[in-house]
Formats: C-alpha cells, structure tokens, sequence
C-alpha cells in the first residue's frame, strides 16, 4: 500500500538568501531519486510538506514552476522549530518533500483570460510559480498585470526575476515599496493604493490576490469598486497544518480543509466560510 | 447468515484458543478501568459489564504510533556522515490478523465513520497506518440487552443496540448462553471449526429476537438533527447559542479522547541520539495550540471558538463532507465530562 505520510528525499543544491533582514531564504531542491521526480506533478497554487528529519514537517508554497525542471524551490519565512532549523542547513543536505498537496490556482479557468496578480511581502511565492508558468505559456492568457509590493527594496523576494519580468512587453509590472527609499527609483505606496491607481479593467478578467491580512482588507473594497465579483477574485490561505491531506482536523475552514480543498479558494466560496484562518 | 450458540462457560476457551492464531482484542479490566486491551487467556474478556470507559478506536489508531523511522546526521551540533541521514524509513505493518471481540455496536458504527476519514478516495489520502491494521483486523460485536441513559444509539443514521453495520459476527447474550450470528465470510473462516459452538436452535434465536427488541424500547433518548442539515454553515455558526453553551467547558478534552469518532491527531519526531522515531500521536480541538499558527496567530483563539469547532464538525460539517453525522451516540462524553456538558443538550440547540 501507498504511504502518502513518507516524504521523499530531496538534497539541498542551493540556498539564496532573499530578503535584507535575512529573514526568507529560498532553498533550490533536487529529489535523490528520478522516480519521486517524475511521480511529483504540480500546478501553480499546490503545497508541499518539507520534512527535515528530527524537527518535523511544514506546509510551504511550491515557489519554481512546472515548466522549471529539475528541482523545486520554496521561500521560507524563519519563524518557528522547523523553519529555523531549515534556515541553519547547508547546500548538499537531505531532507524530504511530500506532495504535490492542494487545490492549485485554476489555471484551466484563466486561460484565454486576462490575469492580475495582488501579491505583498513574501506571500509571493506561490504567484511567482504563476507568473513563470504563464510566461512559458504566454499564448494561452490574455494580458498579465502584476502588482507586487514589500516594504523596502530589501524585502522584495526574487529580485533578479522581478527585473528579468520587468523587461519584457508580455507582463505589465508594478513592483512597489511601502516607503521612499534611497536609490529605489520604482513605485512608493501600499499594493491597494497602487492597484487603485494600475486599475486593470475587471472585464474578461480573473484576479489572484495573495499577502498579509491587512492588505487584503484594504485591497478587497478596490477590486470591487474596479468590477471584480467574488467569483473572479481568487484568494489563498493558510492555516496550521500536519497532515496535509484532510485528515488530521486542525486546518479545517469551516467544512473546508485549507490542505485539502484549499488553499485556494475563490472569495464568492471564502464568503460562505466562518472566518477561522 | 449462520446462526449458532455457545455456552458461556465455553467462551474463555475459545477466546483463548483464538488467542493461538491471531492477536485477541476484548474488554478486560485494567486497574479501575474496562478498556479493550490484547489478551492471551480468555477468562479475561468481560462481556458481561457496560461499555468500555475508553472507545476501542485505539485499537486501530493508536494513540501513539510509530510512522517512520530514520537517522540524521546530526551528532550534537556537528555533522557526521551516516547512512541514509534524513530518510525516512516506513514502519513495518501488522503481520499478525486481530479480532475486536465483544465490541458494542456503537463503535463499530465509529470505525465505519473512520474509515471515511482515512481513506477519502485515490492513493495520496489513503491512510496507510489505519487501513493497514483495518484490513488484518475482525469485528465480531455484543448486542446491548441493557442500554443505560446516556445512551442514544438509535438517533442518526446509527442502528440502535443490535445494529450489524460493519460487523463479521454478532454475540446476542440470551440466559447462559450466546447466539452468535455469522455475517461475513470474514467471520466464518474466523469461527469455522472452533470450540464450544452447535448450531442454534430455533428457541434461542426467537429468545434473541425477543431480547433485541425490548433493547430498542430501553434506548429512550432519541436526539433529532433533522434541521441541522437544511441551515447554512454561517447560520449554525453565528447562532447566538454558542454565546452561553461553551462556558462551563474546562477544555479538559476528555470528550475528544474517548470519544470513537474523534480522529484528531499531531505528528511530532522523537529522537535519541542521533536515531529518530516519527510519531503520531492523537490531538484535540479543545486545546489552543491545536490550531496556533508559529507567528503566534489563532485562527479559533478562545474557548468558545474550539468548543464550536467539535460539535459544528461533528454534526454539521462531517455531514457535509461525507453525508452522515460523525457520533454514533455511546454517550461517553456524557459519561466523563467534568462540568456535565451533554452533547444531546447541544444538538438540541443546533436543531431548533
């Protein structure tokens, strides 16, 4: 019989230091074994279980894209037992993944749509997965506008991408920090403010929306003013987890299990929901 | 459906006899406390006394179990080279079959329900550890001549004190004997050729369905969750009848360990040295860190809210999810709770 609690081994081939507080670090991974490789298919949105043997497990967001192969990236926040033990590794260590696990962002409902992208501080991750696969498959999306934003310069993730992104005529970029910074010549404001004055047209349209609390609250009034119904503003959430796959009742919404009917929800089915995330 | 008896002075040595060719799970007496527990010598098994303090649903899911086993290379702070440092290794399975001998119907109804849980469908939500043991495993149960009050077995979709549900055999006590009623092939090849059963004859099994019946008449709680399904989530969880039911809750959490359909559960390495077990061990709603976030953050931050939780997820959202109620009506938690919380009060609440 399957035993979808054992994780699979994966070695540590890079570890990048993200952010200027030195707080998010994003680990490159490989699997030890072809077979896990190949068994490990995923879409934008998923989760993995990262184990480290001793410490234990935690839920992260796959970072790289399915069209990114080889290896797995995940941008993890220094914040608990697992975490910090994770932070402390070394390029060349095992440790172990679990998953793919989740409901991915629906991608099959965005094609031929346009996309916007709400994304602050480092909840990002997932979005960059996102944004890469829409990118490799550009054809397949109508316009892509993101709105991304961190507090400092410092405490944007994926930099060098963010760049690369803004270069290109595909993908309308507005990388935006909380307060004016020296030698940051991009935008200044909070991602609501800065998504009230893009204003991406909600017609034909599907918004992905994905950051702190705060900003969320703040953003949900503009998306609406903007067009957007609860059925197009697409959200992803996060709650304690174990077990990940629907069983260990903790991260459970309502009737809802953030491992395993989520994390992505829609905000027309999040309306339906008690607040418990 | 076979039909037999057995003298109830015979039953230790068929117990006992089983007990050479599987493991034996029955209700024994441990300090104070009946609880199911393995048993080599048949005269241990008490069929004659109510139900278990604890349900038997350890006996699938333990409390504790090992998952995996590994190694790390990690020797006070200085790494050394092992083998296979950081993988995990999957505990060996059950390679002996069990019998659960003398459980009531209502926990068995509870292993029907998780058996929902733990495997809802395609081979990344099977759950390995319980339906592992969960295929090696016999249910042969002991109809209830004697409900006791807290009793509520015939409301839901449960089938009352005789219910078949889920079992391989049923024992029916009738005066100085048993009727053993054979339901599955499984319990067939359990009992075939053993000890101390004939054939039943038709006075016995007439006396059983007598006995059958005058149980149901006992059970006289009857709890209705008929309107709990047609409300809305939101409705149910901004009724303003949580305000006041949760308050005398101590979150002590023994409703969630006795309970057969609690399934809660937290996984937590344990090492020594640089050898390491990871463990599963069961958890509970009513505790606050259950669902405390590392930054500090709790989505369900009082006792009101983990209250809730248990009886939305019990009578509303299992509902949701798998079409039936998730309590089978043992009345345990009434039995145990400290500050006399009685589930049947807050069902009624739920449904008016």
């Amino acid at each position: 019989m399957n035993n979808p609690y054992i994780p699979k081994p994966v070695r540590i081939e890079e570890i990048i230091t993200e952010t200027e507080d030195r707080n998010l670090k994003t680990f490159k991974l490989a699997f030890l074994n072809k077979e896990d490789e190949q068994a490990f298919r995923y879409t934008p949105g998923q989760f993995a279980e990262l184990s480290i043997a001793g410490k234990g497990e935690i839920p992260i967001g796959i970072a790289s894209s399915p069209t990114e192969k080889g290896h797995l990236l995940f941008t993890v926040n220094k914040v608990g037992v697992v975490t910090t033990q994770l932070h402390n590794m070394s390029v060349g260590e095992v440790m172990g993944v679990r998953g793919p696990l989740g409901k991915p962002y629906p991608i099959d409902k965005l094609e031929g749509k346009n996309v916007v992208i709400v994304s602050g501080g480092f909840a990002f991750t997932t979005l960059r997965s996102t944004i890469a696969y829409m990118l490799e498959n550009r054809e397949r999306f109508g316009n892509i506008t993101v709105i991304y934003g961190a507090r400092t310069p410092g405490m944007l993730l994926y930099k060098d991408q963010l760049k690369e992104w803004q270069d290109r005529d595909d993908i309308d970029m507005h990388v935006t920090v909380d307060k004016k910074a020296e030698g940051w010549t991009g935008k200044v404001g909070f991602v609501p403010a800065v998504t009230k004055e893009v204003a991406p047209s909600a017609d034909n349209t599907y918004v992905l929306v994905c950051g702190p609390p705060i900003m969320i609250k703040f953003t949900q009034p503009v998306l609406t003013e903007l067009g957007f119904t609860p059925e197009t503003i697409i959200m992803s959430l996060e709650n304690r987890m174990k077990c990940g796959i629907g069983v260990c009742g903790r991260c459970n919404v309502g009737p809802n299990y953030v491992c395993k009917d989520g994390p992505v929800f829609t905000l027309a089915e999040l309306n339906e929901m008690p607040k418990e995330y | 459906m076979k039909e037999m008896v057995i003298n109830k002075g015979d039953m230790a040595g068929l117990l006992t006899e089983l007990a050479g060719e599987m493991t034996v799970i029955a209700p024994a007496k441990k300090g104070d406390n009946l609880l199911f527990e393995p048993i080599s010598d048949g005269s241990k098994a008490v069929l004659d006394s109510a139900n278990t303090r604890l349900s038997p649903k350890g006996v699938l899911f333990p409390q504790c179990e090992q998952m995996m086993t590994f190694t790390t290379d990690r020797k006070q702070a200085r790494l050394v080279a092992a083998e296979n440092a950081g993988i995990m290794q999957d505990v060996k399975p059950l390679d002996q079959g069990q019998v659960i001998w003398g459980i009531r119907p209502c926990d068995t109804a509870g292993f029907l329900i998780l058996d929902k849980v733990f495997n809802q469908g395609g081979a990344e939500y099977e759950d390995a550890y319980y339906l592992r043991r969960r295929e090696k495993t016999a249910i042969v149960g002991l109809g209830c001549n004697k409900p006791l009050s807290t009793c509520f077995c015939t409301s839901f979709d449960n089938g009352g004190p005789f219910a078949t549900n889920g079992l391989d055999v049923l024992l029916t006590e009738v005066g100085d004997k048993y009727v053993v009623t054979v339901l599955t092939d499984k319990g067939e090849a359990l009992l075939k050729g053993k000890n101390g059963l004939s054939e039943a004859d038709s006075a016995s099994i007439d006396q059983a369905g007598q006995i059958k019946d005058a149980a149901l008449k006992l059970v006289y709680s009857s709890i209705k969750a008929d309107k709990i399904k047609g409300k809305t989530t939101m409705e149910l969880f901004d009724d303003p009848c949580w305000d006041t039911l949760y308050e005398t809750c101590m979150a002590c959490g023994v409703c969630t360990y006795s309970c057969p359909t609690c399934h809660c559960f937290d996984i937590q390495d344990e090492m020594i040295d640089t050898e390491g077990v990871r463990m599963r061990n069961w958890d509970s709603c009513m505790f606050s860190l259950f669902t405390a976030h590392a930054t500090g953050h709790n989505p369900r931050p009082t006792k009101k809210e983990r209250f809730k939780q248990r009886f939305m997820h019990k009578f509303k959202y299992f509902q949701e999810k798998f079409d039936r109620i998730a309590c089978v009506g043992c009345g345990r938690c009434i039995q145990l709770c400290p500050v006399n919380i009685d589930v049947r009060q807050v069902v009624k609440e739920m449904n008016r």
